[in-house]
């Protein structure tokens, strides 16, 4: 078993957008504060720090989750995916980016990392999905500008339903 | 560190086998057990609790992370997550009602990290999968370094976030019994946003005449009430006599909260009932 009393540390290892990484983390530490802070990854927004806005959303294992609401020690072998994996190698925007330009879905961007983490997820099955459905697993993302229909409508033309 | 919405500090212990789950929990009985966290951590962070140790479970070793089916029952593990379960073709078949409970639960980015166990020793009142587990006759497996004991969903809750659990004791396994092939399922709730819990929400099996109903958001534990399918009152009556029997818990209109739960109760049962084999209509 491993035991770290309060105040002390832990070595993890984790793979934060194909590059691994081993440090130090008070096991006490939110995983969206490490790669904020530790790893300068700021596209991850942090918004309420309880899981209710979404913002800080990412990539656990292929599947989206709330940084905030995830130890770092929880990340030990794990691979994370952040909104900084969405750049082109030629620094271009991923499609799903060119789409929420396009449809107007983002304004003061705040939310947008967390959005766009959330809905990179649904992509292979957005285009199957009911208007209520897509709704719904949009529904933990807070977005106090566009209304969400644009992010709707964004999430459809990338997931290739739209044009 | 900065440390605004941080847990307060505690002893954080990685378990890597059952008996050191017990182990952990024999030197800390009152330590919070990590899962998919989803309902942890929000309290840790806003220190609404301080557990003096957390018990991390999800290194465990040679767990399974998908449901099984034995024949006879559906059997789920500590660190089994509500999304592999909704996308179980083992539950869809034999638990229909949990799965679709499960789409209910918050959004996809809660249920990648949750589990069912989890959700189950957490008890929310508000939450579709304590009820679920009480309709569905479901029993969990509890252990301690004292051994281990089976109890039934209608003995597990005992009020809004508590348990029958003692300390020292956690929940290694649930286990689902196969849902009767005449049966049928429905499910109704109403909250403000998708994404919150319910105010109210019902469950219902329709089975060769027999109508279960199980509410939550209403009462303070999940109950199982029967209304007995051939009697001559209509359903809208005997679904207010059981509401009348679980006080709402927590305030608000009590005439608004009785409505939510006639009217979901109502949904669901008719769900059921459409549902359920074609010969199985108690009208």
């Amino acid at each position: 078993m491993i035991r770290v009393s309060p105040g002390n540390e832990l070595t993890v290892r984790l793979t934060v957008n194909e590059a691994g990484h081993t440090l130090r983390v008070d096991p006490r530490e939110p995983l969206s504060d490490v790669l904020r802070h530790r790893l300068g990854l700021t596209g991850t927004h942090v918004g309420c720090e309880q899981g209710v806005c979404g913002c800080c959303t990412i990539l656990f294992d292929g599947e989206p989750a709330r940084a905030c609401l995830v130890l770092a020690v929880q990340a030990d072998g794990h691979e994370i995916r952040t909104v900084e994996s969405l750049t082109q190698p030629d620094g271009g925007l991923h499609p799903l980016q060119e789409a929420f330009g396009r449809h107007h879905a983002l304004q003061c961007g705040f939310c947008t990392p967390g959005q766009l983490m959330n809905a990179l997820a649904l992509l292979p099955r957005a285009a199957s999905m009911s208007d209520d459905d897509l709704r719904g697993a949009i529904s933990g993302q807070l977005c106090r500008c566009t209304g969400y229909t644009p992010i709707v409508d964004a999430i459809r033309t990338a997931a290739g339903d739209l044009t | 560190m900065r440390t605004d919405m941080k847990p307060a500090p505690f002893t954080y212990l990685r378990a890597r086998t059952r008996a050191e789950v017990d182990e952990a929990l024999t030197e800390f009985p009152d330590a919070a057990l990590l899962a998919g966290g989803q309902s942890l951590l929000p309290q840790l962070n806003e220190r609404r609790i301080r557990p003096a140790a957390l018990v991390d479970v999800n290194a465990l070793q040679d767990e399974p992370e998908h449901p099984s089916w034995d024949g006879d029952g559906l059997r789920i593990g500590p660190i089994v997550r509500q999304a592999a379960l909704e996308r179980s073709p083992e539950v869809a078949r034999h638990a229909p009602l949990l799965a679709t409970a499960l789409r209910k639960v918050a959004y996809p980015a809660v249920r990648s990290r949750g589990t069912l166990v989890g959700a189950l020793a957490h008890a929310h009142p508000r939450s579709e999968l304590p009820a679920t587990f009480v309709l569905l006759g479901g029993t969990v497996q509890v252990r301690s370094s004292g051994g281990t004991r089976k109890v039934e969903a209608g003995e597990l809750f005992t009020g809004p976030c508590r348990t029958s659990l003692r300390p020292g004791e956690w929940i290694e396994g649930v286990n689902i019994p196969g849902a009767s092939p005449t049966a049928g399922f429905g499910l109704a709730e109403f909250s403000r946003r998708g994404a919150d819990f319910a105010l109210c929400g019902a469950v219902a099996r329709a089975d060769q005449g027999r109508i279960s109903l199980v509410w939550f958001g209403r009462g303070a534990t999940p109950r199982p009430h029967s209304l007995p399918g051939t009697s001559h009152q209509p359903l809208a009556a005997r679904i207010a006599q059981h509401v009348r029997e679980m006080p709402h818990f927590d305030g608000g209109d009590a005439a608004y909260h009785h409505h939510l739960a006639s009217s979901l109760a109502m949904r669901a049962v008719r769900q059921a009932l459409k549902e359920a084999s074609p010969s199985d209509d108690p009208r």
